[in-house]
């Protein structure tokens, strides 16, 4: 915790970003197996515990959709007309396979983790 | 009296602000503006809903402000091109380029400068013909460089040269390929006292030299004579320090200290002695046939001590910003109580 604060906090900042950016992605792509529009997507990532800049998330939307991961489509709801984006066939193939890497990437860091933890209190 | 706008005027002046600064084909602005309008719309709905009333047009100012300044939202509308000009992977090699190109021309134009000493042209204007040359191949060489990077980007996204290569392609190391080698501090220690006995001879004895001996056709300026003894500081400082390095003290803080205290002083003492005027000067053997060759060796000693000046007081620059980084980067750090 301690170097945690010593550390320079722009540095952080940096690679928290980078660490948040490929997650990012994996969530909205998840989230949107079912059809939502922009501003419900970012409520339902906020309550499902990721913070989400829309400044961020829309432009997000648009470059998956370029992608061709996402399709979207324009629709009145409560009297208003908003773009609703859900997963296209190539998006659900995708998914699937960044869930594989990012389950991979997670047990390995968890792998290489632990033994530097245990020894860390070790020596507490 | 000045009408405050509604609440509607003020998401319409935002959406044609941001429209305005996203620069991209108009139906991909009205598009683009379409979504930022329904999510600020949501917005406002759901503030409204918690607050049991409408907005307020302050309120709504308020979030508009929240949301970001027109220019910041459009500008994230137009990040993450598909290709970069040069990639991160090239861009080391880029850098490395450009910092290698600058430097070699610095260093022949500035070879040039010394030659140029020797010419008629005032030295005045010869400084400001560098600077102008300095100032275009800041221009000049990063263009042609990024032009050619960019060549090769491109080359390299198109048809993938990169993936080509065969390990047996590569070529084989050299049997007498350079090792580092190790240092050899015997060597340098045995000069470096056998040069300092010498300059500190000559403070007392200064016949040692043909040109301070006062026996000789040139004879050193009144100047140079009199930063004999500064000179020998100067030259005792370098050699010591170069022994230094040959310490465990090598990597010390206080050697670097040092070693910037003797190049600053190195490239003051030169500055004054250039500023003297000719260095050297008639002896008492004149002879004055031998007047051409004093001109042009007082023209290639202004000349030397010129490029010896700024070829180590640029790296001196260069590591006193690293310093004054390193200091604030070091101070800058939050203290944290244990």
């Amino acid at each position: 915790m301690r170097d945690l604060q010593a550390m320079n906090l722009p540095a952080f900042d940096n690679l928290r970003l980078e660490l948040r950016r490929g997650c990012l992605v994996l969530a909205v792509l998840a989230k949107l197996r079912s059809e939502h529009h922009g501003y419900a997507l970012a409520k339902a990532l906020r309550e499902g515990g990721l913070e989400i800049d829309e400044n961020t998330l829309y432009p997000l939307l648009r470059r998956l959709e370029d992608q061709k991961l996402l399709a979207s489509a324009w629709r009145v709801e409560d009297k208003r007309n908003k773009r609703f984006y859900r997963l296209s066939e190539e998006g659900r193939v995708a998914l699937a396979r960044l869930l594989d890497e990012w389950r991979n990437i997670n047990s390995a860091v968890e792998r290489l983790s632990t033994p530097t933890m245990t020894a860390g209190r070790r020596k507490a | 009296m000045k009408r405050e706008p509604t609440n509607e005027e003020l998401l319409d002046r935002y959406i044609h602000a941001v429209k305005l600064m996203l620069m991209l084909p108009p139906h991909k602005m009205e598009d683009i503006g379409a979504e930022v309008r329904s999510n600020l719309e949501s917005q406002v709905e759901d503030q409204a809903r918690v607050l049991g009333r409408e907005l307020r047009p302050d309120e709504v100012s308020a979030l508009l402000k929240r949301h970001g300044h027109p220019a910041k939202v459009a500008l994230r509308y137009r990040e993450a091109p598909a290709r970069g000009l040069i990639s991160p992977v090239l861009f080391p090699l880029y850098w490395f380029t450009l910092r290698a190109v600058f430097a070699i021309w610095l260093t022949i134009r500035l070879i040039v400068l010394v030659f140029a000493f020797q010419g008629a042209s005032p030295a005045v204007s010869l400084l400001l013909a560098l600077g102008r040359d300095v100032l275009l191949a800041a221009v000049i060489i990063p263009a042609g460089i990024t032009l050619l990077f960019a060549g090769w980007e491109y080359l390299e996204f198109r048809f993938r040269y990169s993936e080509r290569w065969k390990p047996e392609a590569l070529s084989p190391v050299p049997s007498s390929f350079p090792q580092h080698p190790k240092p050899r501090p015997v060597r340098g220690i045995i000069g470096g006292i056998v040069w300092l006995v010498f300059l500190a001879l000559a403070l007392y004895a200064p016949s040692f030299f043909w040109v301070w001996g006062g026996r000789g056709v040139f004879s050193a300026s009144d100047a140079l004579y009199a930063m004999r003894f500064p000179l020998w500081l100067l030259a005792f400082f370098v050699i010591s320090q170069s022994w230094l390095c040959y310490t465990r003290f090598a990597t010390s803080s206080w050697l670097r200290a040092l070693r910037i205290g003797v190049v600053a002083a190195g490239v003051a003492l030169a500055i004054f002695l250039l500023g003297t005027g000719d260095l050297l000067i008639a002896g008492p053997k004149w002879d004055p046939s031998q007047a051409k060759p004093l001109a042009t060796l007082n023209q290639m000693l202004a000349g030397v001590l010129t490029l010896v000046s700024i070829l180590a007081g640029l790296p001196l620059l260069w590591e006193v910003v690293r310093m004054i980084r390193r200091w604030t980067s070091h101070s800058g750090t939050p203290h944290v109580a244990s």
